[in-house]
């Protein structure tokens, strides 16, 4: 992205130089830097594409999930009835198979089969005795962390991960149970549930700080990390392969850090703007739709071009508003996921079920209701909504909902329903990649690998 | 941090989560919170005029001298990384205070941001414990590395200056050397905190106070009687094993326990109030003794409704003899048959099912059993008589030990030498990091002749691990 614009304020330019710590970091978008249509930037290039994952535990019920048209304006059914005003911006694609190697906790398998497209490793500490969960581990990085690396260096930060509800616990080295997003195994990276603790993080600190001041102790913290970096420089050349793994991904982060201190907070402008703080949401409904706010607009000010949002976590046990908390079932009370094992489908279960879809919904109209340039940010998104299982309560891996939302800045086709009968999800996957402008020939390995991706959804 | 600075890091954020999930290495937003955490700490520690004296007792009114930073980058060091820095680690941090004090114009700013940095380490952050190859190819800890692993044993926390003194002088390479800083940090008062540690390996001591059980069954259950359950495993087993130091196995039969208000009515206890702690001795006929009476491990090894003899026929095997059951395979339904509320029946009637099917028997005969012994301890731990109006039948078997009820299958356990092995085992593995291999067989059983000559105490086996040549040789790092 070239930054030498005549039009930009001298502050935008001074602010750049901070501390003397040169910056290679791109700032939002400022309407001065895009050209007349306000598609792109004036010299030309494209406003830039944004990944973001939209995460449900637990699954749909694939007898009332397909709709009954496809193509262009399908028709949503009674439980996507929440997404009715949005069919020309979401795409579903119904019939997906998960072939993941079942072994162990279906839930962990879906969640880490789906956004890794591999099967999960467990500890080798595990020894049968424990629960398998809190052992099993994806086996690389999920998606979302492959295109943020493949956009690292662009934003202050690499990615964002923020969430709805308690993750499922792990009380083992397992995380893949717990978190959606991993840089690698055993390398989640959690997501943080406080809209609050998000909006300080991404807007407190920085945009209402005094602009014509650079805080020395930026500099400073810079200076700090670069011996924290040569510590482990020295460090590394004893250590043995495993250990220096797992001291580069430290490392990884220490860099990530300090490009952040490195970089500034953005300027306001009219597609970028802080938001109000948060105040403390009552129900996961306000959670959720305080959150997606900040997320919409970290990624309209350029804070960051992946997001993952979890609304609840694989095998989750939360207990949604929509639940009501003294519901029996073989004579004993049950949070949402028991009950659904318990007892099937009924429309208590689908009242929940279509609770999620509506919960995606009003997040998918947040990004569609954010101006980017002069169009709308679900145009630059593309968003991947999706769940570990498809039926919940028999664990089952096909007909595994999908929904992908946004037009990544042209790349995709929207509104569409695709059947994709008994078709491998990595298929998809790899398609988003492609859209988003990851250079992915393949995505997934053994059984779920594959090199073909759906092209239906491509333009 | 606490022992470094002085200040409680707790206290100050979420020090510790920020790291926590972190097997494969730290996250990038754990890094980022981690960053904020170890600068507030370190401006905590210096904003106390008190505190950075006694840190730098070398700084007169003005601050730090040059030379006073200089020493504090070697002593702060040393605490920091376990073992003295090298000239160019010492070169980096001096350099970083100089820029510090510069920058910010305070002579307090250098050494506050030299603190910051070492807690940022990999070299403070990870035990490098690696070992040196003495030329026959074994690789040997050195006395450094001993000394971190001694403390981090006994005490959970980082070496003090007088154990780093004693690894400066090389007392720790020799038996005779290391034994008075053993005993010495055996009686010190963090060695709880190691226990503690200890504990939450073996019993999972942790999850206690983070239960939670439904409020429809358990109204009385909240995070005080929680947290308290977890307290009386705690104090109980730091009294037993590390106070008065009598024989190990008394841990399956013991009466006395430390019990507060809200146990205490848990447990039918009269005459215990507030929140306080006191010794109690449990009646003598009473249903319960020992840990498999604390309400704790009972309330945790029960689902938030309802007993699980399963469960916690699992976790005795597993727990008190070293012994893994396989989980049930694919495609099992492992759902109960609901109970019919016009024909109820108790949670063993129920587990009938695994007992009638030969192909539930075979793993489940292994654990329900065991677990039967404690029906008379619902899912919070209180004691019962009946279950759905339906009397208890709490009669089992152990490995062909009968039992009638709870303090009988302490007994069996007391009795059973497996126990034994396996609590040396538990202790080995915590002390050593790892899951024994089978070349460390020889080792784990001349600890065990070692332990059982000596009365059986938890001090002289933490004793004889740390002076075992084991605990000296590293395993070559993949």
């Amino acid at each position: 992205m070239i930054m030498k614009t005549s039009t930009l304020s001298r502050r935008t330019l001074l602010r750049g130089m901070a501390g003397g710590v040169g910056v290679g970091l791109a700032l939002p978008t400022l309407e001065a830097m895009l050209d007349g249509s306000g598609k792109a930037y004036a010299d030309g290039a494209s406003l830039p594409k944004r990944f973001v994952i939209w995460f449900w535990g637990n699954g749909n019920e694939p007898s009332t999930w397909t709709p009954s048209t496809t193509g262009a304006g399908w028709a949503p059914t009674a439980m996507q009835q929440g997404l009715a005003a949005l069919t020309a911006d979401i795409s579903v694609i119904t019939g997906l198979h998960l072939p993941v190697k079942g072994a162990n906790n279906p839930h962990v398998e879906g969640v880490v089969g789906m956004l890794t497209g591999g099967n999960p490793v467990l500890h080798p500490s595990y020894t049968g005795a424990q629960f398998d969960w809190d052992y099993m581990d994806v086996p690389s990085a999920s998606i979302d962390q492959l295109v943020a690396q493949a956009f690292a260096g662009k934003t202050p930060y690499r990615s964002l991960e923020v969430g709805a509800t308690q993750p499922h616990r792990s009380n083992g080295p397992g995380t893949a149970i717990s978190f959606i997003s991993h840089n690698a195994s055993y390398n989640p990276n959690p997501p943080e549930l406080d809209p609050a603790a998000v909006f300080t993080r991404l807007f407190a600190n920085g945009m209402t700080a005094p602009q014509g001041t650079i805080d020395p102790m930026l500099k400073l913290r810079a200076r700090l990390l670069d011996a924290v970096k040569a510590d482990a420089a020295a460090l590394r050349t004893r250590l043995g392969t495993s250990d220096k793994q797992r001291l580069d991904a430290h490392l990884e982060g220490i860099s990530a850090l300090e490009q952040r201190i490195k970089a500034l907070p953005p300027p306001p402008s009219m597609t970028c703007s802080m938001p109000p703080a948060p105040s403390a949401p009552a129900t996961v409904s306000e959670r959720a739709q305080l959150m997606g706010q900040l997320v919409a607009m970290a990624l309209a000010c350029g804070l960051t071009r992946v997001v993952t949002f979890q609304f609840s976590s694989a095998a989750s046990h939360e207990r949604y508003e929509a639940w009501p908390t003294d519901l029996s079932c073989g004579g004993t009370p049950k949070d949402f996921h028991e009950y659904e094992h318990c007892a099937g489908f009924d429309d208590q279960v689908r009242g929940v079920l279509k609770y999620f879809m509506d919960r995606f919904g009003t997040f998918v109209q947040t990004l569609k209701d954010t101006p980017d340039g002069a169009g709308s940010l679900l145009d630059n998104c593309c968003v991947l909504g999706t769940s570990e299982l498809g039926a919940g309560p028999t664990h089952e891996f096909d007909n595994i909902p999908l929904l992908i939302a946004g037009r990544a800045g042209g790349a995709l086709k929207s509104g569409l329903h695709v059947p994709a009968p008994g078709e491998l999800p990595s298929r998809v996957m790899l398609a988003l990649l492609n859209a988003v402008g990851v250079n992915a020939s393949t995505f997934g390995t053994d059984q779920l690998a594959t090199s073909s991706p759906l092209t239906d959804i491509l333009v | 941090v606490r022992d470094l600075l002085g200040v409680a890091a707790d206290a100050v954020g979420n020090w510790r989560t920020s790291l926590s999930a972190a097997q494969g290495g730290v996250s990038t937003i754990g890094v980022e919170q981690y960053e904020t955490e170890a600068l507030a700490v370190a401006a905590a520690a210096f904003a106390d005029p008190g505190r950075r004296g006694r840190l730098l007792a070398c700084a007169d009114a003005a601050g730090p001298s040059v030379n006073c930073v200089h020493d504090f980058v070697t002593a702060f060091g040393r605490r920091a990384f376990r073992r003295p820095l090298t000239d160019d680690e010492v070169s980096r941090y001096v350099e970083l205070a100089a820029a510090a004090t510069a920058d910010l114009g305070n002579a307090w700013a250098g050494p506050e941001m030299v603190a910051a940095a070492m807690l940022e380490s990999p070299s403070f952050l990870y035990r490098v414990e690696l070992g040196t190859d003495d030329g026959s190819g074994t690789l040997t800890y050195d006395g450094w590395e001993l000394a971190s692993r001694l403390s981090f044993m006994v005490w959970s926390t980082t070496p003090d200056d007088t154990l780093l003194d004693a690894a400066a002088r090389g007392d720790l390479s020799t038996s005779p050397g290391l034994a008075p800083q053993i005993d010495r940090l055996l009686v010190a008062a963090q060695a709880a905190d190691g226990l503690d540690q200890f504990l939450d390996d073996w019993l999972d001591l942790d999850s206690v106070s983070q239960l939670v059980k439904d409020s429809s069954f358990f109204p009385g259950f909240d995070t005080t009687l929680a947290a308290s359950m977890q307290k009386e495993i705690s104090l109980s087993l730091r009294s037993q094993l590390l106070e008065q130091g009598g024989d190990f196995r008394g841990v399956f039969d013991n009466l006395k326990t430390q019990l507060n208000g809200p146990l205490a009515r848990l447990y039918g206890v009269s005459g215990v109030d507030g929140n306080d702690f006191r010794e109690v001795a449990l009646p003598l006929d009473g249903p319960r003794a020992g840990v498999l009476g604390f309400g704790g491990i009972l309330a945790l090894q029960a689902s938030t409704v309802s007993t699980s003899p399963t469960l916690r026929g699992k976790f005795v095997r597993g727990t008190f003899l070293c012994q893994s059951i396989p989980p049930p395979p694919k495609g099992v339904n492992t759902q109960l048959p609901a109970s019919d509320p016009k024909m109820p029946t108790t949670t063993r009637q129920r587990l009938e099912a695994h007992r009638s099917d030969p192909f539930c028997a075979s793993c489940h005969g292994l654990m329900d059993p065991i677990g039967f012994g404690l029906e008379a301890f619902d899912a919070e731990g209180a004691f019962r008589t009946t279950e759905n109006a339906l009397p208890l039948d709490t009669r089992g078997t152990i490995d062909g030990v009968s039992f009638a009820d709870a303090r009988g299958l302490g007994q069996a356990l007391k009795q059973n030498p497996k126990a034994v092995d396996c609590f040396v085992r538990q202790v080995y593995r915590y002390a050593q990091g790892h899951i024994e291999a089978t070349s460390e067989a020889r080792a784990l059983s001349e600890l065990n002749s070692q332990f059982s000559s000596h009365g059986y105490t938890y001090r002289t086996l933490m004793t004889s691990l740390a002076l075992h040549p084991s605990f000296r040789l590293a395993a070559p790092t993949p």
